[in-house]
């Protein structure tokens, strides 16, 4: 018998498993994690001020 | 609460105390809650001996008390106190005769807080004694009804307080031994006084069922999980289950799909040899936003490479810099040939403008292993022969399915374990150890 909560249950686990497949078909939050961006960063700085990389 | 409207008295013979008659035709004893002398009802009320030295223990369904259970309205009509002593400790229980004058005579029992319900078994069946437990290398089981009981416990008691009325004379500190088998949902006892052999069938009684059913209210605290408490079942028990399952199989089915899907091919297969590096390898991009992942396939062999890569985007910015080892080594020892290590390293990054790349490679640090070569012939030579690299690009991942999986499968198995740690704690109580 589906009965209110068992009606959410089902809804939120639906829209769980449609949200989550869409992150992991994004691949959201698997990049390395050990990539070192200061480069990256700095670089922007030597948009602002051309001295520093 | 309510008392038997029908009530007849007598008066004690020893003390001269009114005492209410309850019991019906099969009553042999009537025990003075006062003066506590065991009278005899089967000629005139004769004092036969003095009961009682202990305390009237408390009871929320003294003598005379009435109430509905399982359709069957029961009286009160007398109470018993046991005591056992095992490894050091004394335990006490309440035993409370009831009498229906349709259904004959019942037992409602207090221990530890909980209530058990208990009448005469007399249908066909086995029989449990202790002999058999104490020769068993397995719990010995007996099938009783068409249920299965399997051993639970053996104790060895005595009465140690009696008032009301008894189809049989309780003997103070007389040793009653009672083998108990427990089902999912009952229990058996094998009860042994002297010679005499009686098999009761007990069933837990719910504390609300039986304040309902009596008008009191019990205040009783029930301690732990009794042997007889049947597990409650939420309302939600198998949906739960069987949705929680469901849904972990169905993520761990869409992590297989998205963690085996290809993505688009960037680079595939580029061979770059030692002497080629440092190098810078461009690449193109044509769907930015997605994961992408560079691939490393070295050759070495006891021996161990660093290489550093450092990715530009198409104005030339540096994007990262990061560091990958591949490294492999194999030898025999006493246990047989063993490998270690591996040949293979990946990287994964995601690109957020389409264009071409550029990704600069170098080797920063590499060795051969010393433990394998000695010193004096060590190889010189490079460290690694050829480096094959795969770029891949559109690429997805299971990781976070697998993630929703796990929370899955935790909400279908809480159910089951539940139900697990409820049986745990229904038999932590029995007395059978394997050594037995």
């Amino acid at each position: 018998m589906i009965t209110p909560f068992r009606l959410v249950f089902l809804l939120l686990a639906g829209l769980a498993v449609a949200g989550t497949s869409y992150v992991a078909y994004m691949g959201y939050g698997s990049e390395s994690t050990d990539l070192d961006r200061s480069v990256r960063v700095v670089g922007a700085g030597r948009g602002l001020n051309g001295h520093v990389k | 609460m309510s008392l038997n409207p029908d009530l007849k008295s007598i008066d004690c013979t020893a003390c001269g105390a009114g005492l209410d008659v309850l019991g019906g035709g099969r009553v042999t004893v009537h025990i003075c809650p006062y003066c506590g002398t065991e009278l005899d009802a089967l000629d005139s009320y004769r004092a036969l001996r003095r009961f009682n030295d202990v305390e009237r223990p408390e009871t929320p369904f003294p003598i005379g008390i009435t109430g509905r259970l399982y359709g069957v309205d029961f009286t009160v009509i007398g109470i018993l106190q046991h005591r056992e002593y095992w490894q050091g400790e004394a335990y006490t229980w309440l035993d409370h005769q009831l009498y229906s004058p349709t259904h004959g005579y019942a037992w409602l029992t207090i221990e530890d807080g909980h209530l058990i319900f208990a009448r005469r078994y007399r249908g066909a069946g086995g029989w449990m004694s202790e002999r058999q437990v104490e020769t068993s290398d397995y719990p010995p089981e007996v099938t009783i009804g068409g249920e299965r009981f399997r051993y639970y416990e053996t104790s060895t008691s005595t009465i140690t307080y009696a008032e009301g009325e008894f189809t049989w004379a309780p003997q103070k500190d007389e040793k009653t031994t009672e083998v108990t088998a427990i089902s999912d949902g009952a229990g058996m006892g094998f009860a042994q006084t002297g010679t005499e052999r009686e098999t009761y069938r007990m069933t837990y009684l719910a504390p609300q069922k039986a304040e309902a059913a009596f008008g009191v209210s019990t205040g009783l605290v029930p301690r732990g999980v009794h042997a007889l408490q049947p597990f409650q079942k939420g309302p939600n028990h198998g949906f739960l289950t069987k949705a929680g399952l469901a849904f972990a199989a169905l993520s761990l089915l869409i992590a297989g799909i998205l963690s085996a899907r290809p993505g688009e091919t960037i680079l595939s297969n580029r061979l770059i040899s030692f002497g080629q590096l440092p190098i810078e390898i461009p690449f193109a991009i044509e769907t930015p936003g997605r994961l992408t992942r560079i691939y490393l396939e070295g050759d070495t062999c006891n021996s161990w490479a660093y290489f550093a890569l450092e990715l530009e985007d198409p104005e030339g910015e540096p994007l990262f810099e990061a560091g990958r080892t591949v490294e492999y080594y194999y030898g025999t020892d006493a246990d047989g040939r063993w490998t270690e290590g591996t040949n293979r390293a990946n990287l994964t990054f995601r690109p957020e403008v389409a264009g071409e790349y550029t990704l600069a490679l170098s080797l920063e640090e590499g060795a051969h292993w010393g433990a394998v070569y000695p010193q004096s012939s060590a190889p010189t030579g490079p460290v690694f022969r050829q480096l094959k690299m795969d770029i891949r690009n559109d690429l997805s991942s299971g990781r976070w399915m697998v993630v929703l999986a796990v929370v899955f499968g935790l909400i279908g198995g809480y159910p089951l374990l539940r139900k697990y740690w409820h049986e745990k704690r229904r038999w932590s109580g029995s007395d059978w150890t394997d050594e037995d």
